[in-house]
């Protein structure tokens, strides 16, 4: 069967009504909870997992699917109302979005905002439509040597190359690995890290490092580093509809970002920082009106961004379906919800479950275009939802942190977990340690060590098998490259910095 | 390309280049610290290095706990996590070396502490670890709930209280009816499993009366 077979069985899964009710209720729960500050679309997911319980596969992952769109929807809203981004990738849709709201035209930039989303965001779907089986076809040709070799790629683009500091994000990565060496090896059962405590043997689940560290530090890091005067929601005054100038400068943002958002979210590095940061730039140079960037709020700075960040979202689905690789937190804990269904995402799921991938697949495409019809006219919802006084907000957000927790496994240990995982994600805000090389090093490292140990098991124990076989060798020169090249090319404009500053100190 | 947006991004809002990009912030653009000449030892950023340090010793002396594989293995149970606590051990050596030379953590601005926030946080999360078992999920739901609402300045205690109590009250009983999945037990979950028994009956009851209704029409 063909791609466009393999769509149209998925639209016929994800078309059936109690399907469609479930892609319903994800967009509807993950735009309600992304538009709370501070949760973002990682953190959504986790706090919502337990919802998926005795619901079989299919519904779960398509609830989920509308989860993940539907906060990144959400986010934006907060960002432009509130100029508190969720998330990073959400920081340059404040930038513009709220000075366009603090200047009258909040409604302008939320319409720029949703529609732009739905452009990349079905862009990107299509893109992932496409890509999905030649993917797969290239994954056949990957042995364990070459997985491997694909991880430590990610382990440093992830660590090392995103983020302000590789020390910083490197120190995190391997914090992560070893929590998620944590309990029985799988291969040898031997116990690891579990410090004679019991209930540690099960090892540490990624939902309640990624809650403790999202939720219960970042609450616990506003409680503590109180601002001195609270942000105020901006009213929308204007009108939702875009007027026809504004679409006309919208239109090639959307575009520009999503084709620029979709390919960096598809590699094996992820994020959707660097194509939000990336189309910013980009639109302020094409502008006709650079002038209203940074003063009265220019709409290019919003649509293209948040088409980028939209666009990303769906690249980054890309390795997770294909590959079973995660690339960003989200991603993370998405596997991490495949997983306890017993799921394995990769080449094998494609073939042996198509109808759970493309109604995946299908099924973003209906939510989607439901955010679309949801967001805009129910605006004025949104914004009573970011009314929340703080204490109660925050007092929600912990309770919640208990369900998730407790509220499965009814140990109190598990809480215990939590609240350090907590105190290690406050010290990581305050000292600004980047908590997504955690959660992927968590998930990521028990993987890799599989793999480096069937590849050794396979080249009967010849570690050169690394660099003999062509695909491991080029991945594991890309992630060399990946460390080295900031740092040259940092080193080559010193030096040119220094040379010219010499040249002009001579000539005076 | 990328470093250049970076910086473009942190220009245009005023901020040194190089500083982070979450700096981009700020109510009218900018909140720059700038690296002072004048800053001393960063004492906190020593702390963090040193821990990472200590924090690697700790999980080196686990990683040498993990007992031989009595089966044959390529690669032994303790390969991968001697790898992490390595990477561990260098990177904290690397963090305190940073620290010693002027450290990082004041590159962002932060708030100043606030104790009595962190205290009541910090209690309310001891707390429902200790109540949760004995008292059960609702009441230490409660208590959370006040306990992190008063961190946060709320001094209107009993709107807490009831609005956490509604919140764990209904969460439970969602859970219970929804998913078919009971959050523990306790001295008011007890009453509200004797309501879900109470009204069953007359809950089926009343479904048969409409199905009726609607048969006859």
């Amino acid at each position: 069967m063909d791609t466009l077979g393999f769509l149209a069985q998925g639209f016929a899964v994800a078309l059936q009504p109690q399907n469609l009710a479930w892609a319903f209720a994800g967009v509807f729960i993950g735009t309600a909870i992304g538009v709370l500050p501070g949760l973002g679309p990682a953190l959504t997911i986790a706090l919502l997992l337990p919802l998926t319980f005795k619901v079989e596969p299919t519904a779960a992952l398509i609830l989920f699917a509308g989860i993940y769109y539907g906060a990144m929807y959400g986010g934006s809203t907060t960002s432009i109302l509130l100029n508190t981004p969720g998330e990073s990738a959400t920081i340059v849709t404040a930038l513009e979005g709220n000075r366009m709201a603090k200047s009258g035209r909040a409604g302008a930039a939320l319409a720029t905002a949703a529609i732009g989303s739905f452009v990349a965001g079905t862009i990107g779907t299509i893109g992932l439509t496409l890509l999905a089986r030649p993917v797969v076809e290239l994954a056949l040709l990957f042995g364990p040597a070459e997985y491997f070799s694909l991880m430590v790629l990610c382990f440093v683009t992830v660590s090392a190359v995103l983020g302000n500091s590789a020390i910083r994000g490197l120190t995190c990565l391997a914090l992560g690995i070893a929590i998620g060496m944590i309990g029985i090896d799988n291969q040898t059962g031997q116990a690891r890290f579990t410090f004679g405590v019991l209930e540690l043997l099960d090892g540490v689940g990624v939902l309640i490092v990624a809650v403790g560290l999202f939720a219960v530090g970042e609450t616990l890091y506003l409680a503590s580093h109180k601002k001195r005067e609270e942000g105020e929601v901006i009213k929308v005054k204007d009108s939702i509809w875009m007027s026809r100038e504004d679409w006309a400068r919208s239109w090639k943002p959307w575009l520009r970002g999503s084709f620029l958002g979709f390919p960096i979210g598809a590699m094996p590095a992820g994020g959707a920082e660097i194509p939000t940061f990336l189309s910013y730039w980009m639109e302020k140079r094409f502008s006709k009106k650079p002038e209203e960037f940074g003063t009265k709020g220019a709409i290019e700075g919003v649509a293209g961004p948040e088409a980028a960040n939209n666009a990303s979202a769906a690249g980054v689905l890309v390795p997770l379906l294909a590959l079973g690789l995660p690339t960003s937190a989200t991603a993370a804990i998405m596997l991490s919800a495949f997983q306890s269904y017993n799921i394995n995402p990769g080449p094998q799921l494609m073939d042996s479950r198509p109808d759970l991938v493309w109604g995946l697949i299908a099924s973003l495409y209906i939510g989607n275009l439901m955010l679309l019809v949801l967001n805009l006219p129910l605006v004025g919802l949104w914004v009573k939802i970011l009314k929340i006084p703080t204490p109660l907000l925050y007092g929600g957000i912990l309770v919640f942190a208990t369900i998730g927790t407790y509220g499965i496994s009814r140990s109190p240990m598990d809480l215990i977990i939590l609240y350090v995982m907590g105190g290690v994600g406050y010290l990581m805000r305050r000292f600004d340690f980047p908590t997504a090389p955690v959660i992927i090093g968590m998930i990521l490292g028990p993987m890799a060590e599989q793999n480096f140990r069937q590849a050794l098991t396979i080249s009967a124990g010849e570690m050169s098998t690394f660099v003999t076989r062509p695909i491991s060798a080029t991945l594991l020169a890309l992630a060399l490259l990946a460390v080295l090249a900031p740092r040259l090319y940092a080193i080559y404009a010193r030096r040119n910095a220094e040379r010219a500053a010499g040249g002009a100190a001579t000539s005076a | 390309l990328r470093s250049d947006a970076l910086n473009e991004c942190r220009e245009r809002s005023g901020a040194d280049p190089g500083s982070a990009p979450v700096q981009i912030f700020g109510e009218d653009g900018m909140v720059s610290e700038g690296r002072g000449a004048s800053r001393g030892l960063a004492w906190s950023d020593i702390a963090i290095g040193v821990g990472v340090i200590a924090l690697s010793g700790v999980l080196a002396w686990q990683v040498t706990q993990i007992p031989p594989s009595p089966l044959y293995a390529a690669v032994g149970p303790s390969v991968f996590p001697w790898i992490a606590v390595g990477m561990l051990a260098v990177l904290g050596v690397v963090l305190t070396f940073q620290a010693w030379t002027g450290g990082w953590a004041d590159d962002e601005p932060h708030d100043p502490l606030d104790p009595v926030g962190l205290a009541w946080f910090a209690g309310g999360a001891i707390l429902n670890i200790l109540l949760i078992e004995r008292i059960g999920f609702i009441l230490s739901s409660t208590i959370l709930f006040i306990c992190t609402a008063r961190a946060f300045d709320s001094r209107r205690t009993l709107r807490d209280a009831i609005v956490g109590f509604l919140l764990a009250l209904v969460a439970y009983a969602g859970f219970d009816q929804v998913l078919g999945y009971r959050i523990g037990d306790g001295f008011v979950e007890t009453y509200v499993q004797r309501f879900f028994v109470w009204v069953t009956p007359h809950w089926e009851a009343f479904r048969q009366f409409l199905a009726g209704l609607r048969g006859r029409g």
